[in-house]
């Protein structure tokens, strides 16, 4: 491959210049057919994306579809001035890199359209290595704007850490089969091997796969999510690998899928076991090849992604039952950790709910310090079926209720009350405010007073209440008024 | 506002460049290899062509100097 002279450095550029900055999506806007192809090839055979518009219209169309890194425009577009489309261009997106080609005998045009914001201009005839040199500059200049907007994105984030919106994430761990797993990701982080992370609902594996991204040698490149199960078999695939406009019905213009988004970055495919059999092959050539071709579209592109994947389902089983091919199982399985529930780490539950209980009162602007001994209890003792995301959700939950400086039993959701197999919801004792739970010392008669407040106070109606209690309406009114709560 | 004389400049310029562009690209990527290996003889017509692109280059812009 001919190798040309960096613009500005004036020496050969690093050979993973490219590599370090991706392919870039150009526009070629020329009226000479034999230009327009030969641009195209030059551009292509550097690696990138190009596309051709022959006038300013279907320019104009293409660009209200399309996003696009660099153009390059004829100054000349048959009857149309290509300095009025750059005009035009520019007053849309002030960001926009145009290359202005250029077969005036003035050099007035070019410093014109310089002046008016074009990044750069080529005179005619102009060569591929004149080409290559612009795109090096092109792919500087994008990485100096990448800086800028990650800058921009930083600070939103600090601003946003700032108002406090999101709990804090704990990477660490005491439990020591979490421990094991973070171990085992944090030596995987900087490699390219793919990783599966599985665990149940809400036990973190988002949160993970955005820690490994973070933690790895592609942190600057995009880090770009999947959710299988949200969407069609057909809308998934194009969500993946895009499509070219009429692939199918509603396609109504050519787009780049998520796999594009991710090219050079980190590609996480959530909940994985439910990704359809008819995709499973095209993923598998992805990762294997590094191939793939956009919906509707024979042109075989290339994607340099990591991949990792996360599923609660138990994929070998999915495997022996065929929903899942046994190659790709493999491919997406050659690191692979499991994160354990919530119940089952003891040593950091009470940490992170401690974690939660402070964020959320500097949120709400509250003053509580801590868990009483029985919320702590209650805490301790419930299961967590939904894991992190049950308890994160019960603790903003029992912030807000919070009447003193404790967080109290009867201040979290009533679910987390209820006895569960491992163990009492209290360790003895009453209740810290009267409230009477299972478990505790009270009467079955106060249990089932306290029980019944609980439901009506939940519902819009003393019928829902009654459905929910498993009585009548006129059994409802006659307990209510013997249990003085009429 | 550029004179009628400079405007008549500026479209022969165009008209005489442009096709030029699209000979030189195609010729100098053909003979960079990137689209496919070269014989010898297939080699030595696009050195060929490629000198007189220079030389058409060459004569086009001393006739828009002389102007």
């Amino acid at each position: 491959m001919a190798r040309c002279l960096d613009p500005d450095s004036g020496r050969f550029p690093d050979v993973f210049t490219f590599f370090l900055s991706g392919p870039m999506d150009i526009l070629i806007i020329d009226d000479e057919s034999s230009i327009r192809n030969a641009t195209r090839m030059a551009v292509e055979a550097e690696g990138h994306y190009a596309e051709c518009a022959s006038d300013a219209q279907s320019a104009r169309m293409r660009l209200k579809e399309e996003t696009f890194d660099l153009l390059f425009l004829d100054r000349k577009l048959g009857e149309d001035d290509g300095i009025e489309l750059l005009k035009e261009i520019l007053e849309k997106n002030p960001n926009q890199l145009v290359v202005i080609f250029t077969a005036y005998a003035s050099i007035e045009t070019a410093v014109r359209a310089t002046q008016l914001g074009a990044f750069d201009y080529l005179s005619k005839p102009f060569t591929p290595d004149q080409i290559r040199g612009i795109l090096l500059k092109a792919q500087k200049e994008q990485k100096t704007q990448t800086k800028i907007k990650k800058l921009e994105s930083t600070v939103t984030e600090l601003k946003t850490e700032v108002s406090k919106s999101a709990p804090p994430v704990r990477s660490q761990s005491s439990d020591p089969m979490m421990q094991g797993a973070l171990d085992t990701l944090s030596r995987a982080a900087s490699t390219p091997a793919s990783i599966l992370i599985l665990g149940e609902s809400g036990t973190g594996k988002s949160v993970i796969a955005r820690t490994i991204h973070q933690n790895s040698h592609l942190k600057d490149k995009p880090f770009i999510t999947v959710s299988c199960p949200s969407l069609s078999r057909e809308l998934l695939e194009s969500e993946l690998f895009g499509h070219v406009k009429g692939a199918f019905t509603g396609a109504v213009k050519d787009t780049w899928g998520k796999v594009h988004a991710a090219d050079g970055g980190t590609l996480f495919l959530d909940e994985i076991g439910e990704l359809p059999l008819e995709i499973q092959p095209k993923l598998l050539r992805l990762l294997q090849e590094r191939e793939y071709e956009r919906l509707g579209e024979n042109k075989t592109r290339q994607s340099n992604v990591r991949i990792i994947t996360a599923t609660n389902r138990d994929l070998k089983q999915c495997v022996a039952d065929g929903t899942f091919r046994e190659d790709l199982y493999y491919r997406v399985n050659v690191i692979s950790v499991e994160l354990p529930p919530l119940r089952a780490r003891t040593s950091d539950l009470f940490e992170f709910a401690t974690d939660y209980l402070q964020h959320f009162s500097r949120q709400i602007g509250r003053n509580i310090k801590g868990f009483s001994d029985k919320a702590r209890d209650v805490v301790m003792n419930h299961r967590w079926p939904g894991n992190l995301r049950e308890l994160r959700n019960s603790i903003e939950r029992a912030t807000i209720m919070a009447q003193g400086e404790e967080i109290q039993p009867t201040d979290l959701p009533t679910a987390t009350q209820v006895i569960s197999p491992a163990g009492s919801s209290f360790g003895g004792g009453g209740s810290d405010d009267g409230a009477c739970l299972p478990g505790a010392d009270c009467s079955i008669e106060e249990l089932e007073a306290e029980h019944i407040k609980r439901v009506i106070s939940r519902v819009n109606s003393l019928q829902e209440a009654a459905q929910i209690l498993g009585i009548d309406k006129a059994t409802l009114y006659r307990k209510r008024k013997k249990l003085e709560m009429a | 506002m550029p004179s009628p004389n400079n405007r008549q400049l500026d479209i022969d310029s165009h008209a005489l460049r442009s096709p030029l562009t699209g000979m030189q690209m195609a010729v100098h990527l053909l003979l960079e290899e990137k689209l496919g290996d070269l014989n010898e003889t297939q080699r030595e017509l696009l050195e060929s062509a490629k000198t007189d692109c220079d030389r058409l280059l060459k004569a086009i812009n001393d006739l828009l100097e002389d102007r």
